[in-house]
């Protein structure tokens, strides 16, 4: 998330408008001139503007996936694609088969691992592997679903701005940054906790609370790519909002936004198991990786594994949605491949 | 710089102001009332109108907010209404023990990410920069709290070496206890996450330097690689890695909001936790704009110090004001 977001306090500064803008939005296209300040602001890696004195804040979350890519550029995709395929087909197997059933009671208290059970059992004596692999489905439900969430909802609003007046494209960049001011977490917590406690609640609020980024991001894109002379074209050739937003826009801005999804995937995984870890996330009977590491907690000492697994099946996670972003961006750039 | 300071200043309380309508807003816009903290499951309805005045959740939302900011305007959060405590007086109870965590946690982090940043940057063909940057991977993918529990299970029950949580009865009058006490959540706070962070920040931004025209021409006039690297290199990676520990240090608060939980700290997180579990709308509201502050105050520290640091920003900046 981060690494594509980059500073915020850099972009802040960047982002006011040049005078060269004219206020109506139909015809502010004023060519590369008016596009520079968004550029600066761009947590794109391809610079598209020379070394300005205030690029340097921006430079090092965009070199970064360019210098690793000479040394992994296909191991990253697959090591990426390998992790998150891995936690998918556990919860897809979780759909059909687990080991024991959720509420059976019928193995020893804290048991170590075993050939009966795998990642032995917790101090009722229910299956700890059965448990990670309903927790799995859960954690890839509220991970998929936040980041379609915020998808949709942050670029729906970021390409609004882009269009809007001036004026309003101020006030909405003002808006996403003081969102931005808010940890994820955080936003995610308070509008959960208002909504009464379900897995549709976490998946929401954790939408809801990522979609700023996406919407600083969609924004950014957007105006970007509105600034080049084919869209000037398009606009002057009479082509409505709509058909230069899906036809020009969009196609030109999707593969950041699919990075970013992946990256946004892997912030909500690990956002709901930290609810859930605080008692805040998706409510029992159904299992959740961040509340089986809570309940592990007390007997740490006498059942590890039961406290380890379901933290290391997390790391699979965010580290494969981590690394299959880095590899989409490699794929889907050829500049950052070729500073590589 | 006196002009920037003065826009500066101006974008910050703008950011307080609009955090201060955000956290007020995000709460009444959810459903749920307020008074249900005072209120049983089977209560009445003149119970439920009677606790909804106590606690002014039916007057229109125009006056709630005149009061919200009024009291804002003397310092005064309000009273929480599960226990009646002013939660201005309980945040700054509360700030003993989250600030002294989350400044050691930082400083710790700032420290290791310089020194392992700067190591994997020099030696990036070498296994042990290749295995550092893989490290830093795992590292931000890591739940804090996970980390919180390894240590528990390691340091505190397998070897004994530290308390597994709580907080002194005595707080800072035995500073030998809190010190052992906050051991090992500053230890999570920066392995949970931190440290990694910073380190790729470090790393990326001293490559950066590392591949530049200057320091090559240094190095062609016969400086030696640590010495150009001092001289011209430092504070060239400073200007970006200070922004990224600006934001760094601001999110911390999220980090201690966690670790208090799994070490039962009684700080401002676990503060926040308890007023969400309780519905308890002062105390959320109070510690929300607290967490918030910081986050935006240390942005605006960053923001100045990086201008101090680099002369072309601010020059940049005066060119761009004329």
């Amino acid at each position: 998330m981060t690494a594509l977001t980059g500073p915020t306090t850099a972009g802040r500064e960047a982002d006011r408008r040049p005078p060269a803008t004219t206020t109506d939005p139909t015809y502010a296209t004023s060519g590369p001139a008016a596009d520079r300040p968004t550029a600066l602001d761009s947590p794109a890696p391809d610079a598209l503007q020379p070394a300005s004195p205030s690029s340097p804040a921006a430079a090092p979350a965009d070199d970064r996936p360019a210098r690793a890519g000479r040394a992994r550029r296909r191991p990253t995709l697959v090591v990426g694609a390998v992790l998150v395929g891995l936690g998918l087909l556990v919860a897809v197997v979780s759909l059909f088969w687990t080991p024991y059933n959720l509420t059976d009671t019928a193995g020893g208290r804290l048991e170590a691992p075993s050939l009966d059970h795998w990642l032995g059992t917790d101090k009722l004596g229910r299956d700890t592997a059965s448990f990670v692999m309903v927790g799995t489905r859960i954690a890839l439900q509220v991970g998929l679903g936040a980041a379609g969430i915020a998808a949709l909802a942050g670029t729906a609003v970021g390409l609004a701005a882009a269009w809007a007046k001036p004026w309003l494209d101020d006030a909405a960049a003002s808006v996403f940054d003081v969102m931005l001011a808010f940890p994820t977490l955080l936003l995610a917590m308070v509008i959960g906790a208002a909504q009464g406690r379900s897995t549709a609640t976490v998946i929401i609020a954790i939408g809801l609370a990522q979609s700023a980024y996406v919407a600083r991001l969609s924004r950014i894109l957007a105006r970007r790519v509105r600034g080049q002379a084919f869209v000037t074209a398009a606009i002057v050739s009479g082509s409505s909002l709509w058909a230069i937003t899906f036809r020009h826009l969009l196609p030109n801005m999707w593969t950041m936004l699919v990075v970013n999804f992946a990256l946004s995937f892997g912030v909500g995984v690990l956002a709901e198991a930290t609810l859930s870890y605080l008692g805040l996330g998706v409510p029992p009977p159904n299992a959740s990786l961040g509340r089986l590491m809570k309940e592990a907690q007390q007997t740490v000492l006498t059942a590890p594994v039961e406290a380890i697994a379901p933290g290391v099946m997390v790391l699979v996670l965010v580290i494969g949605a981590n690394y299959l972003a880095d590899g989409l961006r490699e794929l889907a750039d050829p500049v950052a491949r070729g500073r590589a | 710089m006196a002009a920037y300071l003065v826009r500066r200043s101006a974008l910050l309380l703008a950011s307080l102001a609009a955090s201060a309508l955000l956290v007020f807003w995000l709460l009444r816009i959810l459903p749920g009332d307020p008074a249900n903290a005072l209120l049983s499951q089977d209560a009445t309805a003149e119970q439920v109108a009677a606790a909804r005045a106590k606690v002014g959740s039916d007057l229109p939302w125009g006056v709630q907010l005149e009061r919200w900011l009024a009291g804002l305007g003397r310092l005064d959060l309000g009273r929480s209404l599960a226990s009646g405590q002013s939660v201005a007086a309980e945040i700054a109870q509360r700030l003993t023990v989250t600030l002294p965590l989350i400044v050691a946690a930082f400083l710790l982090s700032a420290l290791l990410a310089v020194g392992l940043g700067c190591l994997a940057a020099f030696k990036a063909d070498r296994w042990y920069g290749v295995g550092l940057s893989g490290l830093s991977q795992i590292g931000v993918a890591v739940p804090v709290f996970w980390v919180g529990l390894i240590l528990v299970w390691l340091v505190a029950l397998g070897l004994n070496w530290l308390p597994s949580g709580g907080f002194p009865g005595a707080g800072w009058g035995r500073p030998d206890l809190v010190a052992a006490h906050l051991a090992l959540p500053t230890a999570t706070i920066a392995l949970g996450g931190q440290v990694a962070y910073l380190t790729r920040y470090v790393r990326a931004a001293a490559l950066d330097v590392l591949g530049s025209d200057y320091l090559r021409t240094a190095r062609s006039l016969g400086a030696s690689l640590p010495a150009a690297f001092l001289r011209h290199g430092l504070r060239n990676a400073a200007v970006p890695v200070v922004s990224v520990l600006g934001v760094e240090l601001g999110t911390t608060i999220m980090g201690a909001v966690v670790v208090e939980s799994v070490f039962s700290l009684p700080g401002v997180g676990a503060l926040l936790v308890q007023g969400i579990e309780k519905h308890d709308y002062p105390v959320v509201q109070g510690t929300l704009l607290i967490v918030t502050g910081w986050v935006l105050l240390v942005g605006f520290a960053a923001d100045i110090a990086q201008r101090l640091i680099d002369p072309r920003l601010r020059q940049h900046h005066s060119q761009e004001a004329s």
